[in-house]
């Protein structure tokens, strides 16, 4: 814990940011008791705001409803190796730095179309310092895992049969549901 | 239980209740004789005990991922393809039961009732007398004391109740059984046919037999199982005892002749040797839990505790009379093993049939039955190998967007083209130099040695593996396949978990440890019939034969009994 606040700090001062004595406070828990990663409460907020961009709620559920943010971090503290776990976690921290020190707020005071700025910058890879690439396509790919694998894509939009009793070797295209995950 | 030496004595032991010790309880049972049935695992029910096999994917808090923390603890488990978080209940993790590895293998284990039959991958294609015949024609190993027309009718018997889904395909080396209807090959599959059968002499590809129920006969409602659904979730266990396993089949045949005593955390120490009667008298039993010992005795025993495990049991049964290990006369016990070579896979796309795709699943794909070296050597190498072939479409996932274009793009129904892929299974060679033997020292938790294991590749090996990638690469190639990859996953021997020998069987006792019957030369009333007992491994998935040959050797050790000669 003494480690990572330092970091923090550390990663708060390079980015240039005046600290009152006011703002040194512990951080907000995580809601989530994690084995490995070390979030806060606010990164935390700020990866399910990220998901919640990478697969919105339209018309149709998106990450939020579908709980993938939460499968995506669970996955990265649970299946993930102790390096990829480093490198998301350095990334993240050097991604909320960036953001500090452009924007001069954190992401999650940005507003939604900055926040959607800087995910699509994300998603572009380019010119990103050192495993912020990393971090986000982790987070990206167990977005999507976790959003594909949900109860509600696997009902709604590609049908998991659990029980298919049929098997057709050769059907013509046309006569199979695409609804279907075959 | 009381421990008076009346109440623990049967009729006949059976040690291990997996795939080959289900059917010797069986046989045992049902032609009247009071079994007791070892297993040093947990009993495992059918239905009851399956806890995950109704789960949808998202039920899985990791989605069917194993977390790391225990795949790092446990690399040689975490190697294995069904090692899963589905199934992961009914594996051995490498920390809770440990081995020693002189050289790289990956010990797959599954402790309990059922045994590895709970997760095989249920193929099941007979040997025939180009398989039988390879030792003493190929000079290696020593001539397997049986042939082909001694095992058919037993392959037949065990075919019929267990219940095998297949083509006849009348083909000399790969004879045909009782089976039940095939499944669809797919367009893909049909058409490499063709363009084999047209190209090559002697190559054929096939529908893989399978021990699933694609038509339940009455034997099989009998045993209360139904047509299988093409879940292909089968190593969850099959709420409808669609494919074949000991717990739905026949632990519970036995069970209802009111013979079988079922003893599960019941870890074999050693088999009890009777220096009187010159023959074995029991088996000493350590409880799982208490750690216990006591002692069970019966005029016949069937050692069938898996392969490796067997082997250790015979090793660590030492008395006067077999200071080296039970039956073990000529030091050759734990040495000979052989195992499948499945470390080359070769993959590719077709362009044509874009039109058609599958729907549903199957549990089953094509199989390509041995062409090299069946009727003459002709390669620099010996033996050869069989190979599966699996072709299909998958929805191709673009997830180079985010936002709406994600999700769209998620959604989006994008067939990709044809996949094909083939697996070798390459028969090796026994060694004397492949071998297992008992730690000095170091011991488990019921102060039972450890195995060692000193099990590699050899040349023969490398060439085959070479072999296969030519010759496929040429298949596929004819066929029109393009993007062919060949990939050499170098695993260890073990994760085949087609391990075998070390107890082979053989015409003469100088040389072997079993006779035709499956009886150890030097301890008649000992039979073993699991992986421990084969000469020569061939090609392929060798449960149905360790099935075959526990049914005929109960046969004989039942007319033997009934003779008083044992």
């Amino acid at each position: 814990m003494n480690r990572r606040s330092a970091l923090r700090t550390l990663v708060v001062v390079t980015a240039g940011v005046t600290l009152l004595p006011s703002c040194v406070q512990r951080p907000r828990k995580a809601a989530v008791a994690y084995k490995h990663l070390k979030l806060n409460g606010e990164e935390e907020d700020m990866l399910a705001a990220m998901a919640a961009i990478i697969i919105p709620t339209t018309s149709t559920p998106g990450a939020k409803e579908t709980g993938a943010h939460r499968f995506a971090l669970t996955m990265i503290d649970d299946c993930c190796s102790a390096q990829e776990q480093a490198q998301f976690y350095d990334g993240l921290q050097k991604f909320e730095a960036l953001v500090k020190q452009k924007e001069g707020s954190p992401f999650l005071k940005c507003t939604p179309a900055r926040q959607q700025q800087w995910v699509a910058t994300l998603n572009t890879g380019k010119n990103l310092p050192d495993n912020v690439n990393a971090f986000f396509h982790l987070l990206k790919r167990y977005t999507i895992e976790g959003f594909t694998g949900s109860q509600y894509f696997l009902t709604k939009v590609k049908v998991y049969e659990l029980v298919p009793g049929r098997f057709h070797g050769c059907i013509a295209v046309s006569k199979v549901s695409p609804a279907i995950d075959n | 239980m009381s421990n008076s030496k009346q109440d623990n004595t049967f009729d006949a032991i059976v040690i291990g209740a997996g795939m080959s010790g289900g059917w010797a309880a069986k046989e045992l049972c049902e032609k009247g004789y009071k079994t007791l049935l070892l297993e040093r695992g947990r009993n495992v029910q059918h239905l009851k005990d399956y806890p995950t096999t109704n789960m949808y994917p998202w039920e899985f808090s990791h989605h069917g991922q194993v977390p790391a923390d225990i795949q790092e603890a446990n690399p040689s488990i975490s190697r294995c393809y069904a090692y899963r978080e589905d199934a992961m209940h009914f594996f051995v993790k490498d920390t809770e039961h440990p081995y020693v590895q002189d050289k790289p293998f990956d010990w797959i284990r599954g402790y309990q009732v059922g045994g590895k039959s709970i997760m095989w991958a249920r193929q099941t294609q007979r040997w025939s007398d180009y398989d039988f015949e390879g030792p003493q024609r190929d000079g290696f190993a020593v001539d397997w004391p049986i042939r082909y027309k001694d095992l058919a009718p037993w392959y037949s018997y065990v075919e019929k109740f267990v219940g095998i889904s297949g083509n006849k395909d009348g083909i000399p080396n790969l004879p045909d059984g009782e089976f039940l209807p095939a499944w669809e090959l797919t367009c893909v599959e049909d058409y490499f046919k063709g363009v084999v059968a047209k190209n090559y002499e002697n190559r054929h590809v096939i529908y893989a037999r399978c021990a699933h129920l694609s038509q339940p006969g009455e034997i099989h409602k009998q045993q209360g199982r139904n047509q299988c659904q093409g879940r292909n979730l089968c190593q969850r266990g099959c709420p409808f005892g669609g494919y074949f396993n000991s717990n739905s089949t026949t632990i519970p045949w036995a069970q209802k002749t009111g013979n079988l005593t079922l003893r599960p955390f019941s870890v074999v120490h050693s088999i009890i040797y009777d220096e009187h009667k010159g023959k074995a008298g029991g088996v000493r039993v350590i409880d799982a839990s208490t750690k216990a010992v006591s002692e069970y005795y019966a005029p016949v025993i069937f050692l069938n505790a898996g392969a490796l495990n067997t082997n250790l049991v015979l090793l660590n049964s030492t008395s006067s009379r077999f200071p080296n290990g039970l039956g073990n006369d000529n030091g050759l016990l734990g040495k000979y093993v052989a195992f499948h070579n499945y470390r080359a896979r070769i993959s590719a796309v077709y362009d044509g049939f874009k039109d058609f795709t599958t729907d549903g699943r199957r549990p089953t794909s094509a199989y390509v039955p041995r062409f090299r070296n069946v009727f003459k050597q002709e390669t620099d190498f010996l033996r050869g190998y069989a190979a599966s072939f699996f072709s299909g479409r998958f929805h191709a996932q673009d997830t180079s967007g985010i936002g709406e274009e994600l999700k769209q793009q998620l959604a989006g129904a994008a067939l990709s083209p044809w996949y094909v892929s083939s697996q070798m299974m390459g028969e090796t060679i026994p060694k004397e130099s492949n071998m297992v033997s008992l730690h000095a020292d170091k011991k488990d938790e019921w102060g039972i040695p450890l195995l060692r294991i000193n099990i590699g590749y050899d040349d023969n090996d490398e060439k085959m593996v070479q072999d296969f990638f030519e010759q496929f690469k040429d298949m596929y190639t004819k066929a029109g396949f393009t993007n062919i990859e060949t990939f050499d996953s170098k695993q260890a021997p073990g994760l085949d978990i087609h391990e075998m020998g070390g107890v082979r069987m053989g015409h003469d006792p100088k040389t072997s440890l079993l006779n035709k019957w499956n009886q150890l030369h030097a301890c008649k009333n000992v039979f073993i019939t699991d992986g421990a007992c084969m000469t020569s491994t061939s090609t392929q998935n060798p449960s149905l034969t360790y099935m075959a040959l526990t049914a005929r050797a109960v046969d004989y050790a039942v007319s033997e009994m009934k003779k008083g000669t044992l």
